[in-house]
């Protein structure tokens, strides 16, 4: 079914490219939104990326790879999206260094904690995470969505939880630090 | 439980937990909007211009079913209607239509504008010749990941004003990644470039401005130098057979022939023009 409408769309069919984009922009918000960690960007990522889908659309040579292919502009135009507008980077450096005050549960701190990690990798080390851990590709599907070579996403990916668990880490004790010098309400 | 599946559970339970179920209804809405103005790429045919794995008699074949197939075409256009039955009037000959002008393989071929302007990058540290009356666009972002194209703002794009994202030079450079050999960059570099369908074939050596590269038969090109990586490629849209005959390998190796590369040149944040 599916290949059909991307057949007929990368005819110039607009009615199948619209049955097409309505199915898939729900999901390419969500990656780009994870990515970039910003509402506004994320839209804007997500229209570019199917504006993008549908002028290239005739050079799509296996139909089959139509949703490969999504997750390989939304990527691109995230990046693209978050580079342009320089907010990428400043809204990571802007984040208080403190946990949370107001959680009151573990969950939750432990939730915060890990996001604050998130935020300090770099954009090519979330853009893996999200591609593996929330898509849920395979270290080569997300090669092939980052064009990138299989063996650079294995190692991505890797260095990320590496860089992920170095950061938490790090946090954990300075944490610990801050209470024993009193610091910590 | 490892420690690290422990994290990878956390890291997928808070995508989860994050990810929005929904987009903006509005931005389905404008989308579709912008699609209604948005023509879309005219690539009738995609296939390789060039048959590396292919023996010598299959092209022979295949070049006798083209000239044939044009033959035909020609018949098929030039001869006046005829009645169908008998006392019908006689077709034009064979031969009259084979020497009308534009028929023959030869005659097709149309000749590439010979390479008179010069582009120096002032963001990306390099010179080179173009075809006359092409147009530059200079990169305006820098190129991080992936291979520009036509509509990247990442590559410094020479193009034919007609005939647009159908015709046009991309080249791009960027630093060597620490720890990362040229060899490896230009490698990497290359299958990209075939994981975006701008690579067919194995590719080659090739010397560029006096430095080991590589090039795969797109054609596309790339290599190192003073610590930077190249990335040259260019597009010709096979819609037109007359297009793509002439702007070749042979053709691609000229404008290669004129790249200089002045990686000490080369800046990766240009400011913008504006505030």
């Amino acid at each position: 079914m599916q290949a059909e409408l991307v057949d007929r769309a990368r005819r110039g069919d607009r009615e199948a490219f619209s049955v097409l984009a309505a199915g898939a922009v729900d999901r390419l918000y969500a990656i780009s939104r994870l990515i970039l960690r910003d509402t506004e960007l994320a839209e804007d990522a997500t229209q570019e990326a199917l504006v993008r889908a549908w002028r290239d659309l005739p050079t799509l040579r296996d139909v089959e790879r139509f949703d490969a292919w999504l997750y390989r502009l939304i990527v691109r135009a995230s990046t693209d999206v978050g580079r342009h507008r320089r907010r990428w980077r400043a809204e990571v450096t802007i984040l208080p260094n403190e946990p949370s005050q107001s959680d009151g549960t573990s969950a939750l701190a432990d939730r915060d904690q890990l996001e604050r990690g998130l935020r300090r990798l770099t954009g090519p080390q979330q853009t893996i995470l999200v591609l593996h851990f929330y898509v849920g590709l395979t270290p080569s599907e997300a090669a092939d969505a980052l064009e990138i070579p299989v063996g650079t996403a294995k190692s991505r990916l890797h260095n990320a939880i590496e860089a992920l668990k170095a950061v938490m880490a790090a946090e954990a004790r300075s944490s610990v630090g801050a209470v024993r010098e009193g610091r910590m309400a | 439980m490892t420690a690290n599946d422990s994290l990878e559970r956390r890291i997928t339970d808070h995508y989860a937990a994050e990810a929005p179920p929904r987009a903006p209804d509005w931005v389905l809405g404008s989308t579709l909007d912008a699609i209604d103005a948005t023509p879309q790429r005219r690539v009738l045919i995609r296939v390789p211009r060039r048959f590396p794995n292919m023996n010598n008699f299959a092209k022979v074949a295949i070049a006798a079913v083209v000239v044939i197939a044009v033959g035909a075409v020609g018949l098929s256009v030039l001869r006046p209607p005829t009645s169908s039955g008998l006392g019908g009037q006689p077709g034009a000959s064979p031969s009259a239509s084979a020497s009308t002008p534009g028929t023959s393989p030869g005659d097709s071929r149309k000749s590439p504008p010979a390479l008179t302007g010069t582009y120096t990058s002032a963001r990306y540290g390099f010179t080179i010749a173009y075809p006359a009356g092409w147009v530059t666009r200079p990169a305006t972002d820098t190129w991080t990941t992936g291979v520009p194209d036509f509509g990247s703002t990442t590559g410094d794009v020479i193009y034919d004003p007609a005939l647009q994202d159908h015709l046009w030079i991309m080249v791009a450079s960027q630093p060597l990644a620490d720890g990362k050999t040229a060899t490896q960059w230009v490698a990497d570099l290359l299958s990209g470039l075939g994981g975006g369908g701008l690579c067919d074939g194995t590719p080659v050596p090739v010397t560029i401005d006096g430095n080991d590269g590589r090039q795969c038969g797109s054609p596309a090109a790339a290599v190192a130098a003073g610590g930077r990586g190249y990335a040259i490629v260019l597009y010709v849209s096979l819609d037109d057979p007359s297009v793509a005959a002439a702007y070749d390998q042979a053709y691609f190796d000229e404008i290669l022939a004129t790249l200089k590369l002045q990686p000490q040149n080369a800046v990766d944040s240009v400011p913008s023009a504006s505030p």
